[in-house]
């Protein structure tokens, strides 16, 4: 049974599971056998067969639900170490990923003793490097899902663990499995990810894994770095500075398993989120039309959403690849995908974001390249998508479009866009102030672009007389967040000093108009603020005011 | 926060179990003479205070421990806390060698390494560092950890091992620490308050894996020899010290055949388990019977055990005289499924029944004021081996234990006793006769042509007091176990352990005259015995010493809490028994040790060797 579930159709031995009799049958040979040592060696094999036929989370569940808990405990217990190594096994394979059964053990005592306690001394050092790694992998389980708050002496020795076996000393399947686990291990803690990489110099001994010819061991290699390199700068440096990353990157990129495009990609993400990584490493290999390719022609959706994040990330305004990408055809791709009926959420969110990353302060050829390309009325559609991520994405897109006046004046030039525009993004203009602090990525995009709109006379004198508006601008003004208030701000003093240059008698009319609705006063509540850039606009509007 | 010098050493011997002398030999603070003008020390020369203007790197200032690593730590390990960074916190931790300049921080010149702080650079005898590990500041503990095996050095960070920093390191390195900066402090952990770093779990798995390299070590002989081998040495050994019907067992599971006859094997075994019981005057009878001339031709041996018998008597346990109504000896008989004194009494029926050569000795055992043989022949030898036996660690340790809990000890012995009689495991009143019987043919034939001479020169090996310790202490733990699977009760022993206090102390205040002075009566001839040997030998300090020690018990009231109280320690008879047990295996030229305790013994000396000669892996073979 073993051999046969290693084979490639998965499924194979699911028959283990649907017949009700067969899980006690196993089960009853582990306690009955673990006392007499002739017996034992058939404990130790009924166990690996559950291990490696355990491959659902219903498997999980019904397995504890059997109680194998306590069936493999005294296994755990024994002196044997094929019976530890079995037991440690199983249990890692019951606990993988499953809140559920890392709960059931968390609480699971034998002879009044903690069953995880039991498991953390299988880290000691006196045992075999085999037994704590799976000690150690089934640690991580319950450490992820929080069932157990360990010392910190604990995670160390477990960090400890991985990082010994990471080692070129130990076998292949040892060191990517220790690389793997511990890549999930500190996954989500940036402490942790800290602690990691400063044990044995653990980016050093990464290193070697690609030295190495085995695929498996780089893949794992990749997911660790990932992991290592995704929050802390300085370890992005030492990630990037491992001799030929780049081409492992690519041959990665190249390959035909989705599992190798996926690590290469991650590891990919996290290092594009430094500039300097953009500059160097990465731009030296030519991975971003790899990349390109792949967000094209990759059926997978988990490599889609990645190859278009890593893509967010090399359109940035620094990044060297970004000529190149313009070059090859971007722009038109990132449309295909955002208008194609197929094209998943998280992906067209991305290539939103990538036009919006690449037209950031970008030549005016690139932002009428990007505008013609999606056109004013795809534009349009995605302002009133449902998704508050695509609205948000677009309406920084469309900031980043009409950066200056002249963009502003081609967009109003076009078939009365201007009021559809306004309208539009009118309508996300929260009716409370507490709807305001809800959304207020999209709201901060939507004020933005208001402050843009708002510089050209013709707008200008739209909003002006818009009291509904400016009574929301007033509003808005009184949330505490200077993301909100500053282009608010710089919104109400481009609407007053709408008719300043004309000379127009209304002017004068106009700002009254505007300190009845209480104006001015919203605006000098704002000068105690101690946030420097929102005080200077906030003194320009009330200069408006008083002159 | 004070730790007493005993917690420090406790703490201190989980880390270098193998260290000789740990309260000599390892740092322990830092260095009051061997530091820069710029630093002082406090907290016990723990804690370091940076007192110069701290301006430029010729302001730099290190100290080094008061005693450089030992070798034969194997693995050494200290940390060093940062209590305050200062102005830049220019901090290095590291290692140097007594020559090396103390103006520096370590690592900046030959045979100094360091870790800074400043920029977490390894520098290893150079001015420029190499990236080596992150920062560190106010509040991090930094640890080295030195690698005697290998020469290499890795150090933690608040207890995560940061890697390998440093190899090809020189021997006799210090721990170094050096400041630069106004208001630096550190503090240093020479292993006497509990690491932040788990240092004890990496001495197992350096202990783990010496242990499988002996165990996969490629051995020159095919297995099977190896393993007929091993075979043979533990079959000799159980021969040797008689557990003849254990010897039986595996001789017929392994198809091992013994040199020697299992009637002699089990008569060797009965002598040493009368010597062990106490009763003295019986084991001389006996061997006299069984060995003829033996005695003789051994005159220490025979001083040793007529010393032996004196304290005996002075505790209470033996007598001139067979009593068998003495309290002791109904205690022993309740206690014990074989008691030694009916054993006694019967064997001297049994020879005066049985043979007529006998018949003169055993009228003369019969009136035991006669102890002094007449025919004393000559032999240069002294037993040296026992004047030094309490100087030795493990002889030590027992009386210590003695001391603390005399009864326990009292009561374990007896114990000990009924034990071995069941490893012997034959009935008394059954097998004597015939034993003896077979026995005393032999002692007939076997002449003994062994001089001591070639005893001596083995005994005065490093390794045999120790060798005799460690085995007897394993036997002891044996019969520990044993004493309690067969459900010996506490409160049994302890009335016979009471038992045998009380008489002894009675005895000796006065109550019963007649055997005070039959103690005296018996000193007087041991006194004679010692002048007879000296005259004819020559001075011999060890047996003065001997007798000096067994007469002192006389001058106290209770002789069990007086200074040489040690000496009626049951455990002082196994030497005793086992010099006797040798003895006889010699006078029937066959070894006087067992190959294993050899193999024991030369493993003991090779670790030494190792040590000595700066192999340091020695440090993890137990």
């Amino acid at each position: 049974i073993c051999q046969h579930s290693s084979n490639a159709d998965s499924t194979s031995t699911h028959f283990v599971y649907e017949d009700p009799d067969i899980i006690p049958r196993l089960l009853n040979l582990l306690t009955s056998s673990s006392s007499k040592s002739t017996l034992s060696k058939i404990a130790q094999d009924a166990t690996n067969v559950l291990t490696c036929t355990c491959k659902t989370v219903d498997h999980q569940a019904t397995l504890i639900a059997h109680g194998i808990i306590d069936s493999i405990a005294p296994l755990l217990a024994s002196s044997q170490q094929r019976h530890q190594l079995a037991s440690l096994q199983c249990l890692a394979r019951v606990t993988s990923f499953n809140r559920e059964t890392c709960f059931v053990v968390a609480q699971s005592t034998h002879d009044g003793r903690h069953l995880y306690k039991i498991v953390i001394d299988f880290l000691s050092r006196d045992n075999i490097e085999l037994i704590q790694l799976w000690a150690a992998k089934c640690l991580s389980y319950l450490h992820r899902f929080g069932v157990v708050t360990f010392k910190a002496q604990i995670v160390i020795k477990v960090i400890h663990a991985f990082v010994r076996i990471c080692k070129p000393e130990h076998s292949v399947q040892m060191r990517q499995g220790a690389a793997s686990s511990l890549a999930y291990f500190i996954e989500d803690s940036p402490d942790l990810q800290k602690t990691a990489s400063i044990c044995e110099n653990l980016v050093k001994i990464l290193a070697k894994f690609f030295a190495c010819s085995d695929a498996k061991l780089k893949q794992s290699g990749f997911l660790l770095l990932s992991v290592l390199a995704s929050k802390h700068e300085h370890l992005r440096k030492k990630v990037g500075g491992i001799g030929g990353l780049g081409d492992h990157l690519c041959e990665f990129l190249d390959s035909r398993l989705c599992d190798r495009q996926e690590a290469a990609l991650k590891c990919l993400l996290s290092l594009t989120r430094s500039v300097k990584q953009l500059r160097s490493t990465l731009a030296s290999v030519n991975v971003a039309r790899k990349v390109m390719n792949l967000l094209v022609h990759s059926d997978n959706d988990k490599v889609t959403v990645l190859a278009s994040a890593v893509l967010c990330n090399l359109l940035l305004e620094f990044s060297p690849s970004k000529q190149d990408l313009v070059h090859f055809g971007v722009i038109k791709v990132l449309v295909d995908l955002i208008e194609g009926s197929e094209t998943a959420v998280a992906v067209r969110v991305n290539a939103i974001w990538a036009l919006m990353n690449m037209s950031c302060n970008a030549s005016a050829k690139v932002r009428q390249d990007v505008s013609l390309a999606l056109g004013i009325h795809s534009l349009f559609r995605l302002l009133q998508d449902p998704n508050e991520e695509i609205v948000a994405k677009t309406l920084g897109l469309t900031r980043n479009l009409i950066c200056d006046k002249s963009d502003v004046e081609e967009v109003i030039a076009r078939r009365g866009g201007d009021l559809d525009l306004i309208r539009i993004i009118k309508s996300y203009l929260p009716q409370s102030e507490a709807a305001a602090a809800i959304c207020s990525d999209v709201l901060e995009q939507v004020l933005c672009l208001f402050a843009h709109l708002s510089s050209t006379d013709e707008i200008k004198s739209v909003l002006a007389t818009d009291d509904d508006f400016v009574g929301k601008l007033i509003s808005i003004l009184a949330i505490d967040d200077t993301r909100l208030q500053i282009p608010a701000v710089l919104c109400l003093s481009n609407i007053a000093a709408s008719e300043q240059f004309s000379k127009d008698l209304g002017f004068n009319a106009n700002l009254a108009h505007l300190e009845n609705l209480g104006v001015k006063h919203a605006l000098q509540k704002l000068l105690k603020t101690t946030n420097s850039v929102l005080l200077q606009r906030v003194n320009i509007a009330l200069e408006l005011f008083d002159s | 926060d004070t730790v007493t010098m005993e917690e420090e050493d406790e703490l201190l011997a989980r880390f270098y179990p193998r260290l000789d002398d740990r309260a000599t030999s390892l740092p322990r603070s830092w260095s009051a003479k061997d530091k820069f003008s710029l630093i002082s020390l406090s907290q016990g020369n723990l804690r370091i205070h940076y007192k110069g203007a701290g301006k430029t790197e010729k302001d730099a200032a290190s100290v080094r421990a008061n005693r450089p690593i030992p070798t034969a730590c194997g693995l050494y390990y200290f940390e060093v806390t940062v209590i305050s960074k200062g102005c830049d916190g220019y901090i290095g931790i590291g290692l140097s060698t007594q020559a090396v300049n103390l103006n520096t921080l370590p690592g900046w010149e030959k045979n100094s390494f360091g870790y800074h702080a400043d920029d977490g650079h390894a520098f290893n005898q150079v001015e420029s560092g190499q990236a080596y590990g992150p920062t560190f500041s106010t509040g991090d503990t930094i640890g080295c950890c030195v690698n005697l095996i290998e020469n290499t050095c890795f150090f933690t960070k608040n207890g995560v091992e940061l890697g390998l920093a440093f190899s090809g390191l020189p021997m006799n390195l210090f721990p170094t620490v050096g400041l630069q900066t106004p208001g630096e402090v550190v503090e240093a952990n020479f292993g006497q308050f509990p690491f932040v770093y788990d240092f004890e779990d990496l001495l197992k798995e350096h202990h783990r894996k010496i242990q499988s390299t002996i165990e996969s070590f490629p051995l020159p002989t095919p297995e099977g020899m190896w393993h007929s081998t091993m075979q043979k040495i533990t079959f000799d050994y159980l021969i040797h010290h008689g557990y003849h019907r254990t010897a039986d067992a595996f001789a017929r599971l392994t198809g091992q055949a013994s040199e020697e006859d299992y009637s002699s094997v089990k008569n060797r075994r009965k002598i040493q388990n009368l010597v062990l019981d106490g009763r003295i005057g019986s084991a001389i009878r006996a061997t006299r019977k069984l060995h003829p001339g033996l005695l003789e031709q051994n005159p220490n041996l025979l001083f040793l055990l007529r010393c032996r018998m004196f304290i005996e008597m002075v505790a209470g346990v033996d007598d001139i005289d067979d009593e068998d109504d003495s309290p002791e000896a109904a205690a022993a008989a309740a206690a014990a499924p074989s008691p030694p004194f009916r054993f006694a009494c019967s064997n001297v029926e049994a020879m005066e029944t049985t043979s007529t050569p006998i018949a003169t000795s055993a009228s003369e055992e019969k009136n035991r004021h006669v102890v002094v043989s007449p025919s004393v022949r000559s032999g240069r030898n002294s037993p040296r081996r026992f004047a030094s036996k309490p100087s030795s660690p493990s002889q030590r340790s027992s009386e210590k234990t003695v001391v603390k809990s005399p009864l326990t000890i009292l009561g374990g012995d007896q114990s000990r006793t009924s034990s071995q009689s069941s490893v012997n495991g034959s009935g008394h009143s059954n097998g004597i006769e015939d034993e003896f019987g077979v026995e005393h043919e032999d002692g007939g034939v076997v002449s003994n042509g062994v001089t001591g001479d070639e005893r001596m020169e083995i005994d005065g090996e490093d390794c045999g007091d120790e060798r005799l310790g460690d085995v007897r202490s394993q036997e002891d733990c044996v019969a520990a176990a044993q004493r309690e699977c067969r459900g010996g009760s506490l409160s049994q022993r302890r009335e016979i352990g009471d038992g045998v206090s009380a008489g002894g102390t009675t005895r000796l205040s006065g109550c019963r005259k007649s055997s005070v002075e039959r103690i005296l009566q018996f000193g007087r001839e041991l006194q004679l015995l010692n002048s007879e040997l000296k005259r004819e030998h020559g001075p011999c300090p060890a047996n003065d010493k001997l007798l000096q020690d067994a007469f002192s018990l006389l001058a106290y009231a209770d002789p069990r809490s007086c200074p040489v109280g040690h000496v009626l320690d049951p455990a002082q008879r196994e030497p005793v028994a086992d010099t006797l047990n040798s003895a006889i295996l010699e006078s029937h030229q066959l070894p006087r040790q067992p190959p294993l305790e050899l193999v024991v013994q030369q493993t003991r000396c090779c670790l030494r060797l190792m040590s000595k000669s700066g192999l340091a892996a020695g440090a993890f073979v137990s």
